[in-house]
């Protein structure tokens, strides 16, 4: 079942491009990631899909609701983490919380002390004293009331030390294995290609490519760096794709088997040699190289 | 209802520094009563005030010749210049009511609940009118409550109260279509305008325009862009209700909130 589905959405306001022709497709159980730099319009569909927007153009839907027209019940089963979290500034957290309550019909008051504690959430002080990172667990933590069976994050480790990002991750590990469903926009592209299961780059507007991270369809090759006396010949007969060539020093990226590679180079005169995975940032990097080559 | 109670407990401070503040104007210029009626300073008052030019005393309010030692006549000329106060809050109150959303980013939270865009309309609304009834109420009370301790012999208490209640019914009236016209502006203006200015502004502006069409032959349909002047306290007393006035402030908050509901479903939130 898909959750999220978009149908050439688009929204064009004022001097700002917005996104363009948008058309993705969230599963019911899946983490799905969504990564572009700033400006791409990553905030843009967020708020589209949550009616603070209108869209110019397509339409979309949420549990096979309207996004313009049936926003409001849409949010009876959607919890939301803004990138930047700007409450109440005088209120005290506990009221934050009392507030969302009131809002939600499904919660457990156990559940939401229990998350308190994980959070480490000192629910006495008030919005305005607390740092960019505890806002933002505030903001984890009321986008948790409710037993949302779809939370929409905007770059939610901004601001969270490693600990408080590891909680989150496994929160939103254990959403997806009670088969609800994250949608979240990120800078941190290590995180996202841990934890989702697909990943959509968006770039100036436009979703340009849609990744499926946990399957072996991508086939992420190794990011070889080898200096020493071999022959550039032999560098372009072996290597996928090269990277750059420097006076006897090349990186490249090698697809074949690795204990081949080994052997092939054991005859050379080798001064020195990194292999690492490739990974989503290398192939992400790529996407914003291509424009510039553009 | 949740965003009621909320909104009502954010800014239940302000509202009762608001309306203390304005009950101490109140008993200030009250405790001056006695001496208006005993020394003989209506004949004064009346010397220097016929001297000024008829334009000028009808742009101040004062046209209308109020008698000093009447105490319902001085209580409208101390209210006079609270309900400017009143209406610069009704303003804000107004104002502030959606666009301080936006302007705090705080919209983010409440839109991303289970509510739709008219329950946010609805209940900014019914908090606004709350507050502004309970800072009417409270400096009612407290003048209500001077003009007992001031009130010279052989003036019927309840005829006083009667009158002075029929103020505060005008001064609400005027303070409802500043706050319709602040809730429609708060859907219209940018979120990085300063609300508290605008406010002001609104009742600044309308009031220096009314002026201008009682100053000026010609210019007199100007007056009725100023709803301070709809219920100034001193015709109040001295004439009762104008049902043009009446007439034209409920068209005004009555398009005035149908404009709010209308915009504010249409508009993107600025975040």
């Amino acid at each position: 079942m898909n959750i999220i589905e978009t149908d050439n959405l688009s929204k064009n306001y004022g001097k700002n491009r917005g996104i363009i022709d948008i058309n993705i497709n969230v599963n019911e159980g899946e983490i799905f990631g969504f990564i572009g730099p700033n400006g791409a319009g990553k905030s843009t569909l967020i708020r589209t899909l949550l009616n603070f927007i209108y869209p110019t153009s397509g339409s979309g839907k949420i549990f096979n609701k309207d996004i313009s027209r049936e926003s409001s019940s849409i949010k009876e089963l959607v919890g939301y983490v803004p990138s930047e979290v700007k409450y109440y500034s005088k209120v005290y957290v506990k009221d934050i919380i009392n507030y969302t309550k009131g809002f939600r019909k499904d919660y457990s008051s156990k559940e939401i002390d229990s998350l308190i504690y994980d959070l480490e959430i000192d629910v006495n002080k008030r919005m305005n004293e607390l740092s960019l990172g505890n806002k933002k667990k505030v903001a984890i933590l009321q986008s948790l009331i409710g037993n949302p069976q779809l939370l929409i994050l905007d770059e939610p480790t901004n601001g969270l030390d490693p600990l408080m990002q590891k909680r989150l991750f496994d929160i939103l590990i254990k959403m997806k294995n009670e088969g609800k469903t994250v949608f979240l926009s990120s800078h941190n592209l290590i995180e996202v290609e841990n934890l989702c299961d697909r990943v959509a780059i968006i770039k100036e507007g436009r979703i340009i490519d849609t990744l499926e991270l946990k399957s072996t369809v991508i086939d992420f090759g190794r990011i070889i760096e080898l200096e020493g006396d071999i022959p550039k010949d032999f560098i372009d007969r072996i290597s996928h794709k090269t990277l750059s060539i420097d006076d006897n020093q090349y990186k490249f990226i090698y697809k074949g088997d690795i204990d081949n590679f080994i052997k092939s180079i054991a005859s050379y005169n080798i001064k020195n040699l990194s292999i690492r995975k490739e990974n989503l940032e290398d192939n992400f990097i790529k996407y914003y190289e291509d424009k510039e080559e553009k | 209802m949740n965003i009621f109670r909320f909104e009502i407990r954010r800014l239940m401070k302000s509202c009762i520094v608001w309306s203390l503040v304005c009950g101490m104007i109140i008993v200030l210029f009250m405790s001056f009563y006695p001496s208006m009626k005993d020394s003989g300073i209506q004949e004064l008052v009346e010397t220097k005030l016929s001297a000024f030019p008829e334009g000028m005393m009808e742009a101040f309010g004062i046209d209308k010749m109020v008698d000093f030692t009447d105490i319902i006549q001085y209580m409208a000329y101390v209210i006079q210049y609270v309900g400017m106060a009143m209406a610069i809050y009704a303003s804000i109150l107004g104002v502030t009511s959606l666009l301080e959303e936006e302007a705090e980013g705080t919209i983010e939270f409440l839109y991303a609940q289970p509510v739709n865009r008219n329950q946010i309309v609805i209940c900014k609304i019914f908090s606004r009118v709350l507050l502004l009834f309970i800072y009417l109420f409270i400096i009612g009370a407290i003048a209500i409550f001077v003009s007992i301790i001031f009130k010279p012999e052989g003036i019927e208490l309840f005829a006083m109260v009667k009158d002075i209640v029929n103020i505060f019914i005008g001064m609400s009236f005027v303070g409802f279509i500043f706050l319709s016209i602040g809730l429609l502006l708060s859907t219209i203006l940018s979120p990085t305008i300063n609300s508290t200015a605008i406010s002001i502004g609104v009742f600044f502006i309308t009031y220096i325009i009314g002026v201008v069409g009682k100053l000026r032959d010609g210019l007199e349909p100007l007056k009725y862009l100023s709803p301070f002047d709809y219920a100034l306290p001193m015709d109040l007393a001295k004439e009762g209700w104008n049902s043009k006035y009446v007439v034209l402030g409920f068209i005004i908050i009555i398009l005035s909130i149908s404009g709010t509901f209308i915009l504010y479903n249409k508009k993107d939130m600025k975040i």
